[in-house]
């Protein structure tokens, strides 16, 4: 059982009330920045579920945007089309996920990392076929607009409360895949990646654990799409093509296998586009460098990164102590 | 069910392709012994391990534990019955500690939820809070608690051997299967090792190991089997053993005949 630091608590504190706080200071009607803000958080939560996959679990999904596409698309038909309560269109969309991780796991889990990364990899170019052309349900290219906010006790969300109902979302997520980390769940989950035959040896049913890891990882995703069309409310395929390889850079970028990296490197990846809107298209070549520079120089991420770095002043700090110590020793 | 039929392996065969790895072998190991496995490189003793722990799946014969056919059980389910193991090439948990590396080896005796684990339900902090506390128990029992917090990939060889032990002593298994414990061992490694093993032995817990170290093995044992090829060649007390032309032929070679 390990237990956060008290240091490392206080610093979640501090950026959660930073999180919060700030906000409330900026214009409350400029939508742009809240639906930046917005972003980060509901980013967050798709690079928290692509983290517990390959993170913790060293399964690989190279579509795991189509699952945040699936979220997105169930809230969208059945809240924008069909007028369903938004509140049960959130759960439909996370039983959606969760059954559709469930079934593509269960094909994919039997095999190596590898095939079910080609499964997830086919599986979203299907979807975006499907969805493109299944005009009837999905409306095809033009997409779904209309979508509503979620509201609370008829009181609708602007795009302000928005962010901070997403926020909200964020923590209680981070919450649960916390303890789900640090518990006998993620234990086996970190023994699946690890020595995958010594797990089982241990009693760890391998391919029901991957089966798991990927569902739960799916609904996760899924949620974090159902919030994105509540809160855009306008889908369609195009705003979702290539969201898979982002999600993947953002989880690496912030540190795989990390706690808090997948949360810091969404919301960098969110940020930093909006200050490169000049670059245009040359967006996905920055996306590239930043993967690359962070693979070659900081392998374990920016959270990694910080961890080495705290170690360096820590033993810097411990070093220069002992120099004294023994100086005041030879007085 | 008599004491014989603690662990029953029926004319098992395992082929590769055309490759036999393992032919027609029936043997028994009984209850509260300590049973060592012997044989030259590529004799078929890990194979058999790795039939009898769930990994591969014997083309032909029967294995039973404890009356049980096991012989098509998949790994996690054997573990459940009771059968730990350790590996000839250390599989440990690299990046976690060692402590931990002994709770994943809880797993089967502990019962959760993943619902309550993600919730921290009480029940769930209480099994945790148990959990820690056996591993630290287990690692005490084979003298490495005062290291329980250090990553796996930092221990010297011969630890983690014992660490290895540890974590297949965690899943409180009634059959214990040892390969190669006393590998990349000095000798006062695999002295501590042979004490340790004798410990577990009082604990009631039944030992097969596959041993290449001849004091290890012959000291320790209550019975030898040696393999070749894939075949019994011999089965026996270590007394018997080594008196056994067959196994010196084996191990050293036919004497030519002049």
């Amino acid at each position: 059982m390990k237990k956060m630091s008290r240091e490392s608590r206080i610093i979640v504190l501090l950026v959660v009330l930073a999180a919060v706080i700030f906000p409330c200071f900026l214009d409350h009607g400029n939508n742009y920045i809240f639906q930046i803000l917005g972003k980060c958080a509901i980013y967050s939560m798709c690079a928290i579920s692509l983290n517990l996959l390959m993170g913790y679990t060293g399964q690989f999904s190279l579509g795991h945007g189509s699952f945040f596409m699936v979220g997105a698309y169930v809230f969208g038909i059945a809240a924008g089309v069909y007028h369903v309560n938004p509140w049960i269109a959130l759960v439909l969309s996370v039983a959606v996920c969760y059954l559709v991780g469930y079934i593509l796991g269960f094909a994919g889990c039997k095999f190596t990392a590898i095939y079910l990364a080609m499964i997830t990899l086919g599986f979203s170019k299907v979807l975006t076929l499907v969805v493109t052309n299944e005009v009837w349900l999905t409306k095809g290219p033009n997409g779904i607009s209309g979508i509503p906010k979620i509201s609370f006790f008829g009181y609708k969300l602007n795009t302000f409360g928005f962010y901070f109902f997403a926020l909200a979302c964020l923590i209680i997520m981070f919450y649960l895949y916390y303890n789900m980390v640090n518990s006998a769940t993620g234990r086996a989950f970190k023994a699946v990646r690890g020595k995958p035959i010594a797990a089982a040896t241990m009693g760890v049913n391998v391919n029901r654990y991957k089966l798991l890891v990927f569902a739960i990882s799916s609904s996760m995703a899924g949620f974090a799409g159902a919030l994105y069309a509540s809160m855009i409310a306008y889908i369609s395929p195009s705003s979702f093509s290539g969201i898979s390889v982002p999600l993947i850079i953002m989880t690496i970028v912030g540190g795989c296998g990390t706690l808090f990296g997948p949360v810091i490197g969404a919301c960098v990846l969110t940020v930093l586009p909006e200050f490169l809107r000049g670059a245009g298209t040359y967006i996905d070549g920055v996306y590239g460098i930043v993967a690359l520079a962070t693979i070659l120089f900081m392998p374990t991420g920016i959270m990694g990164g910080l961890v080495a770095l705290r170690k360096v002043i820590a033993e810097k700090r411990f070093s220069g102590k002992s120099v004294y110590e023994k100086k005041g020793a030879a007085k | 069910m008599s004491v014989d039929n603690f662990l029953h392996i029926k004319n098992v065969t395992l082929r590769f392709g055309s490759l036999v790895a393992v032919s027609d072998v029936t043997m028994d190991i009984k209850k509260g012994e300590i049973h060592a496995l012997l044989g030259p490189n590529g004799a078929g003793k890990s194979t058999l391990f790795n039939m009898i722990s769930g990994i591969y799946t014997p083309t032909q014969g029967k294995i039973y534990f404890e009356g049980k056919d096991i012989s098509n059980m998949r790994a996690y389910q054997v573990t459940n019955l009771g059968i730990a193991r350790t590996f000839q090439n250390i599989l440990l948990f690299d990046d976690l500690s060692a402590v931990e590396n002994v709770m994943i080896g809880e797993h089967s005796c502990s019962k959760h939820s993943v619902i309550a684990d993600m919730f921290m339900l009480p029940k769930t902090r209480a099994n945790e809070k148990a959990c820690y506390e056996k591993a630290l128990e287990v690692l005490e029992f084979v003298g490495m608690r005062e290291r329980a917090e250090d990553q796996a990939q930092k221990f010297p060889y011969g630890r983690k051997r014992i660490l290895e032990i540890a974590r297949a002593l965690a899943s409180e298994p009634k059959l214990l299967m040892l390969d190669e414990p006393a590998a990349g061992m000095n000798i006062n490694e695999a002295s501590e090792l042979m004490n340790l093993i004798c410990r577990i032995r009082d604990k009631g817990i039944t030992v097969v190991m596959v041993e290449h170290n001849m004091r290890v093995a012959m000291e320790l044992s209550d019975r030898i089997t040696v393999l070749d090829h894939g075949c019994v060649i011999a089965d026996g007390t270590p007394e018997e053993i080594r008196s056994n032309p067959k196994v010196i032929e084996a191990y050293l070679g036919k004497e030519e005949e002049e």
